[in-house]
């Protein structure tokens, strides 16, 4: 099977200090990888190179087929108050008058808020309403930065289980930042461990030996 | 009343202007004020007094030097922002401070222009000539039609730079625009409110109609409706009871903004 994004020694310099070096892997379709490592590890770089926002020091990554990606930040959440409508939001992800945006709109429960405010709408509503967004142009892969920071226990329950479906019944590949070690390694097809270079690439079997050092 | 008051040609014309600047400066001081950068506003409206003050001395075309200077401005900022070279707010006081240093220093070596300078400073929306009302129409149809071709890129950007950057929309391209756009609205915006308070315009109305809890495109439609009504009440009662025009626009925009704060939410819903 072809790769996705191929990623080729793979180095990142922040004012002549070294943030990744030499990382090399391959991101195939329909994986649901967790990255993890300590804070300053490189995560975050990390996904904003395999998205372009950030041009690598050296090396190559290589979009194989053009995948479409969808991109949740973390720091969405302090943005709160952005005069927008969810209904606006969600059709600067793609065209909403589709029906599989309809679909998208109905499963995610978000018909009855598509006239409230971001700052109207819960943590997890607003987190729901970007995942939605990102849905409407129908992503290959969704990449998701700290995506339940900030919200209450139950509706990170409720997220946990969307990205599982979105994951295993309409087969869209994650790369997910999280702290929630538990959450993220019950789910994950593949943990890659990172702290400036890529210590861990591993299928589930021996993720749990990763867990207690990734805090 | 209103029918002694269009007497006046230059009440006319000051009211055509007024409008035109009352619609175009809230659209571009939306995007500066959900972008966390309004004070860029009155930073480009200081900058644009260098050229006001040099035109004066070099005898051109105020306008266009003021919009040559604030362009330059803009993508200075922009460029500086992007190196990292300062907290952007920072690099906005080093250009604010910057054009008024030099522009004092051109004042004294153009003495004798004083009452020209405090028209600009304040504005003179009653000495508009019809060859200014041209200029701002040009103006505003260019930034209109920029904004409504431009309208998902730029809303994209001012939700989430990074989002929109992996979209492959270059944020840097985006915020220039955005820039020059407001370069655009101040040069021909000081005209009507004058230097010190054409930022006024193009901010308090958003503040305002943002206090409202609406969407993107109907906050964007409330801050015209609001910066409109100031206007017509700013020539409205500057001219009854004598007093500076500019100023009277910019106390009826803060005392839409205290009635706007005060209204209880759910009232509007």
């Amino acid at each position: 099977m072809n790769p996705l994004i191929t990623v080729l020694d793979l180095c990142f310099d922040y004012e002549k200090s070294i943030v990744l070096k030499d990382i090399s892997l391959n991101i195939y379709e329909g994986e649901y990888i967790a990255l993890l490592g300590p804070n300053g590890g490189g995560k975050t770089t990390l996904i904003k190179l395999l998205l372009g926002i950030i041009k690598p020091a050296k090396g190559a990554i290589t979009h194989n087929t053009q995948p479409k990606i969808g991109y949740i930040p973390q720091r969405l959440a302090t943005n709160i108050h952005f005069p927008a409508t969810v209904r606006e939001i969600l059709e600067s992800g793609g065209d909403s008058k589709t029906a599989n945006s309809r679909s998208i709109f109905q499963k995610f429960n978000l018909q009855h808020l598509l006239h409230k405010t971001l700052d109207q709408l819960s943590g997890g509503e607003r987190q729901k309403v970007f995942v939605a967004r990102c849905l409407v142009s129908n992503p290959q892969l969704i990449i998701l930065d700290e995506p339940t920071v900030g919200i209450d226990q139950q509706s990170q329950d409720e997220f946990w289980s969307l990205l599982r479906e979105l994951h295993q019944v309409q087969k869209i590949g994650i790369i997910l930042i999280s702290h929630d070690i538990a959450e993220v390694t019950r789910d994950a097809t593949r943990i890659l461990y990172l702290n400036q270079t890529l210590e861990h690439d591993n299928p589930s079997l021996i993720k749990l030996n990763i867990g207690h050092h990734a805090h | 009343m209103l029918t002694n008051l269009f007497y006046y040609s230059f009440i006319q014309n000051a009211v055509i202007v007024g409008m035109l600047v009352a619609v175009m400066a809230p659209v571009i001081g939306q995007y500066l004020v959900v972008r966390r950068f309004s004070a860029l506003a009155d930073t480009l409206a200081h900058v644009s007094l260098v050229g006001i003050v040099s035109s004066l001395l070099l005898k051109t075309n105020p306008i266009l030097s003021a919009l040559v200077t604030t362009i330059i401005a803009s993508i200075g900022i922009e460029f500086l922002g992007q190196k990292g070279k300062g907290y952007r707010e920072s690099i906005l006081t080093l250009f604010l401070t910057g054009s008024l240093g030099l522009s004092s220093i051109l004042i004294s070596l153009g003495r004798g222009f004083n009452t020209s300078i405090y028209s600009y400073l304040f504005g003179s929306i009653n000495s508009i000539s019809i060859s200014d009302i041209w200029i701002v129409l040009v103006v505003f149809v260019l930034v209109l039609s920029t904004v409504f071709w431009q309208r998902k890129q730029l809303f994209i950007v001012s939700l989430d730079s990074e989002i929109a950057q992996s979209q492959g929309i270059s944020t840097r391209l985006n915020n220039t625009l955005i820039m020059v756009l407001a370069s655009l609205v101040i040069s021909v915006g000081i005209q009507a409110v004058g230097v010190l308070l054409i930022s006024s315009l193009m901010i308090l109305p958003v503040l305002s109609s943002m206090l409202l809890k609406r969407g993107f495109y109907q906050t964007m439609i409330c801050s015209v409706v609001f910066a409109v009504l100031s206007v017509w009440a700013g020539v409205f009662v500057s001219f009854y009871l004598g007093i500076a025009t500019s100023g009277t626009i910019v106390m009826v925009n803060i005392l839409i903004y205290t009635v706007s704060y005060i209204i209880p939410k759910n009232s509007l819903s």
